[in-house]
């Protein structure tokens, strides 16, 4: 009995071990990941399986197509938290974690954020050879020191969201300049006073960068080794003076960008207009069903009569994070993403993406009409928007905190009736603090 | 008399405002996603939908919502069963031991119930990265079973239930030290440490913030994570299905503490005149 | 400590087979602990004491110097840190003393003759308790937001936002909190309070002079819980954050202190924000024990 007793007691603490070891057996191999070196495994052995995050309207359903036909490389979409809400947090720690997927959706804003924390692997060898199938513009931007990081696949080209129906019941015709949207602003909320043209989103960056782009604003610039700041330029100030004037007259719904009030307002006709990226198709269609057919959209509205000139939000590259066992694969399937006809037609279709590719434009899905906007080929009207686009509009090494720094001044300067000019101050000075406190090279300008 | 209505008058006035977000989740739960934000909050309106919704979130994202229910269940029960049991342990040779360094393993447990646990959770991610815990069950359920609290509770009760002389008899006997505490002290201890498990229990249920840095595995997530990121997804807008989600997973919490609500005793603050 | 078992070495716990039984008892716990407790904070405390140092533009690799106390000079240097630590004192000391207040005047009133229907009362202000905070700051979030609340206030607005978290707080938290009081109430000896009504005190008179002196430990424990929650606020106001642009990322502390971590990438900022929470913490936690042991000297408790 005692030398059962016992026995059982030693194989209960062998098994114990045997389960530690396992623990620390995972350890080694399974966080993996970090296995940067030569060793990569050749691509013919088995299949390869590429991890993939993003946020993107259509991507799930373009991984499945794309895994179809493509037995050899399978890849795994993982639908996360749009980037500034939480997904780039995600990716970040999983990088430092050492787990990180092989390619991420990573914003054009966020991507010198990224290679400056070393998130980023350098895929030139590997994309230079299809280079040539996109629009050349689209290869610079993800391109640092002559390094590429990532494969554009969307841009974002600005137009005016309207409801055609709110602006004929009030005889207001679709504004052409600025001058002519704030005159309509005035002139409808006199006749509704619960109504707004449009709507100020003070946490929303991105969209208020692509109103200053489109009047000549570029926030950041490398000047030798040194990045230059310069979020208080003049064309940034002359929108900001412009939004304070439609502000200060209470011209504007103020609401923060994607919240249920927001969308509320959307489709109890509360906000008739947005001026916005070719993205925000899809994201309307999806967020305010009740209003469909009521929709239609024109072009931006510009600063000069006549001299068209469009903004830009966003578009979201695909990056290689650092430790990706395949990225030769990964970069394979974001060009088949960004180029293959079919596979971008569907991104179209299904998340209102606009194609970089060098022929995207003579895709058949940009043709199509969409039921939303009263059957108008909406893309259409990107597509030529997409060719006035203002030349490149730089980001710097510290986008989430400018971002934060953003939502804080510009939020509070709207809650508590400070001015629009005076925020972007204290954004540029945090702006600058921030590229600072990473011990990189700054100059203010 | 006079009295008893006034004071039932505000109890009820309390209970009123304590239920009213449970009953806008109720109402809400009965609503399609157009009707949500477009008929009165506090009142039913629109088409009854409850069972479209029901199944809305059985079936969104592949019916993923019962695996997050009950990977809830094993997070929140698995956790606090260790907890309790390592808690009642550790505490009750706290309490029954004048072991050399005993004030000092005291302290560090009193100090450790002061530590923000995100302070823990950002590095223990990183920790967790190099063990092989990451996007694993383990990597939440083993962080769960630690809680300082727990043996400071568990400590006073078993200072409170276990006599001494129980134990010297139980020695006088020839039982061994772990015997005595499985067939002795654990039963003494048993009414408070149910309560300690539940309130572990709450505790790991409400814990949000460690599923969501350790685990990307959507299939590995519990129900709270599940519904914040629903909530997340603006374009999908799952409303209706985040608040008929948020209404089904505290169901069975609610009834869970009506059924052991004698078990509660709560008298977390039995002995903490030392504290 | 009954001297009567003094028969040689079996009555008597020799102080080797105490050793030997606390280390087995306290080594499962302890185990866990070391790895998932003390492991983490010792790295937290390491990493906080670097920084990353780049050059240039910043696309070399970084390198890892040591900084001493920079970081933590680097806390208090940005006025994020104290604005928010101001923030949660003045919501501490109104938000936690009613909620505490409503707790024990629920739970006396629960105790007490006077209230009908008690069973029903007790389950129901404890149910927010079996809701996580995440979701019940979502579902307020729903009934604060002007456009889709039954009440038609903007109660998401910069001038009353902060009482709005104070608010989902208390209704999270007063039926716990309200227990616990409760329970220590029910144990108190019926005889004290029947001879005190014997001698003709009120039911106020033995409430404040009997029942609230007895559950002191319970008030001072809910206390110190409440003075580490209100530090720690997070779930609360990260929700509102996304309904509201008066609720901004860094609005307390430890979101500032994630927002530094996960979204600049700065893990020894974050973790030194964190470790200076703590402390603070653990020192209003110590200032709060001797008040409470202060008042308590001098009677006024």
């Amino acid at each position: 009995m005692g030398v059962t007793e016992k026995a059982r007691r030693s194989a209960g603490v062998a098994a114990g071990v045997a389960a530690i070891l396992m623990v620390a057996a995972c350890g080694s191999g399974g966080g993996g990941g970090t296995d940067v070196g030569g060793d990569r495994p050749a691509a013919s052995v088995g299949p390869v399986t590429v991890e993939w995050w993003g946020w993107a309207p259509g991507y799930d359903k373009a991984a499945e197509a794309w895994n179809a036909s493509h037995p050899d490389i399978q890849v795994k979409y993982a639908q996360i938290e749009p980037g500034s809400k939480g997904g780039y947090q995600k990716m970040l720690g999983a990088v430092k974690a050492g787990n990180a997927p092989c390619l991420a959706q990573v914003g054009g804003e966020t991507l010198a954020s990224f290679l400056v924390e070393g998130a980023l692997e350098d895929i030139t060898d590997y994309a230079k050879e299809s280079n040539a199938k996109f629009q050349p513009w689209a290869v610079n931007s993800v391109t640092f020191g002559g390094r590429q990081v990532a494969v554009p696949v969307d841009s974002g080209p600005m137009g005016m969201f309207y409801r055609k129906d709110i602006l004929a019941k009030h005889k207001i015709d679709v504004p052409k300049t600025w001058d002519e949207f704030a005159a309509a602003a005035e002139k409808l909320h006199a006749a509704d006073p619960k109504a707004f043209l449009t709507s100020f989103n003070p946490d929303d960056m991105y969209g208020f960068s692509g109103y200053a782009r489109q009047a000549g604003a570029s926030w950041f610039s490398t000047a030798g080794d040194a990045w230059k700041v310069s979020i208080t330029d003049e064309p940034t100030l002359k929108v900001a003076n412009y939004w304070q004037g439609l502000l200060d007259k209470k011209l504007v719904d103020v609401k923060p960008a994607w919240s249920d009030a927001w969308f509320k307002d959307f489709t109890d006709g509360r906000i008739a207009s947005l001026v916005g990226a070719v993205w925000m198709t899809k994201v309307l269609e999806d967020s305010i069903p009740k209003t469909s057919g009521k929709w239609a959209v024109a072009p931006m509205p510009s600063w000069e009569a006549g001299a068209t000139v469009t903004g830009n939000v966003g578009g979201s590259p695909n990056a290689v994070l650092k430790g990706c066992a395949h990225p030769k694969e990964a970069v394979e399937f974001a060009t088949w993403l960004a180029t293959d006809q079919s596979a971008f037609d569907d991104l179209v279709v299904n998340g209102g993406l606009f194609p970089t590719s060098a022929d995207g434009t003579s895709l058949p899905s940009m043709k199509a009409p969409r039921p939303f906007y009263g059957d108008q080929p909406v893309f259409e009207v990107f597509s030529e928007a997409a060719k006035t686009v203002a030349p490149s509009f730089g980001w710097g090494p510290t986008t989430p905190a400018v971002n934060d720094a953003f939502n804080s001044a510009v939020g509070e300067a709207v809650a508590k009736g400070g001015t629009l000019a005076d925020a972007l101050k204290a954004v540029q000075e945090k702006a600058v603090a921030s590229i600072k406190d990473k011990g990189l090279s700054v100059t203010e300008g | 008399m006079r009295a008893q209505v006034l004071t039932t008058a505000f109890l009820f006035v309390v209970a009123v405002y304590i239920l009213l977000p449970v009953w806008w989740m109720v109402v809400s739960a009965t609503k399609s996603a157009a009707d949500l934000f477009d008929t009165p909050g506090l009142w039913f309106g629109g088409d009854l939908h409850l069972a479209g919704n029901i199944d809305r979130v059985m079936s969104q994202d592949g019916g993923l919502y019962s695996r997050w229910l009950l990977n809830t269940l094993i997070y929140s029960g698995g956790g606090a069963l260790g907890a309790t049991l390592l808690a009642a342990m550790a505490g009750y040779a706290l309490a029954k031991y004048p072991f050399r360094g005993r004030g000092v393993v005291f302290a560090i447990v009193m100090g450790a119930v002061l530590i923000p646990a995100p302070l823990i959770t950002l590095p223990l991610y990183l920790l967790e990265s190099r063990i092989g815990l990451l996007n694993t069950m383990w990597g939440v359920l083993l962080p769960c079973m630690v809680s300082p609290f727990g043996v400071y509770l568990a400590r006073a009760y078993a200072e409170a239930a276990v006599p001494d002389t129980l134990l010297e008899a139980g020695r006088i006997d020839g039982a061994g030290e772990l015997r005595i505490f499985f067939t002795v002290g654990i039963r003494l201890m048993a009414p408070a440490l149910v309560t300690l498990f539940l309130f572990q229990f709450v505790a790991i249920w409400n814990n949000f913030f460690l599923p969501m840095m350790v685990l990307n595995d959507q299939a590995l997530w519990p129900v709270t994570l599940g519904l914040v990121k629903w909530h997340g997804i603006r374009t999908g807008f799952l409303r209706d299905a985040v608040v008929t989600g948020a209404l089904i997973s505290i169901v069975p919490v609610i009834l869970a503490f009506v059924s052991l609500q004698r078990f509660w005793k709560a008298d977390l603050a039995a002995g903490s005149v030392k504290l | 400590m009954t001297g009567g078992a003094s028969g040689g070495t079996s009555g008597r716990v020799t102080s080797r087979v105490t050793n030997r039984a606390a280390l087995i008892f306290l080594l499962p716990f302890g185990a866990l602990f070391v790895v998932f407790f003390v492991l983490p904070i010792g790295y937290a405390v390491n990493e906080s004491l670097y920084k990353l140092k780049r050059s240039g533009l910043g696309f070399g690799t970084p390198e890892r110097v040591f900084s001493g106390l920079a970081n933590y000079a680097a806390v208090f240097r940005d006025d994020t840190f104290l604005t928010g630590v101001r923030r949660l004192l003045l919501f501490g000391i109104v938000q936690v003393p009613i909620m505490l207040g409503l707790a024990l005047v629920l739970a006396l009133l629960l105790d007490g003759h006077a209230a009908r229907f008690k069973r029903f009362f007790r389950l129901v202000y404890f149910l927010p308790y079996a809701v996580p905070g995440v979701i019940a700051a979502i579902v307020w979030s729903f009934l604060y937001t002007p456009e889709i609340s039954p009440f038609g206030l903007d109660l998401l607005d910069g001038g009353v936002v902060l009482w709005s978290i104070g608010n989902i707080v208390t209704w999270t938290w007063t039926g716990f909190n309200m227990l616990v009081i409760y329970s220590a109430l029910r144990a108190i000896p019926k005889e004290l309070c029947e001879a005190a009504a014997m001698d003709g005190a009120s039911a106020w008179r033995i409430a404040w002079s009997i029942k609230v002196p007895m559950v002191r430990p319970s008030l001072i424990l809910t206390g110190v819980f409440s003075i580490i929650g209100t530090l720690q606020l997070f779930n609360e106001p990260t929700v509102l954050s996304g309904v509201t642009t008066a609720v901004s990322k860094s609005y307390t502390p430890l979101m500032w202190s994630l927002q530094v971590a996960l979204d600049n990438n700065d893990y020894a900022l974050g973790s030194a924000i964190a470790i200076v929470l703590a402390l603070l913490a653990g020192a209003l936690s110590f200032l709060f024990l001797r008040l409470s042991a202060w008042l308590t000297r001098r009677g006024v408790m």
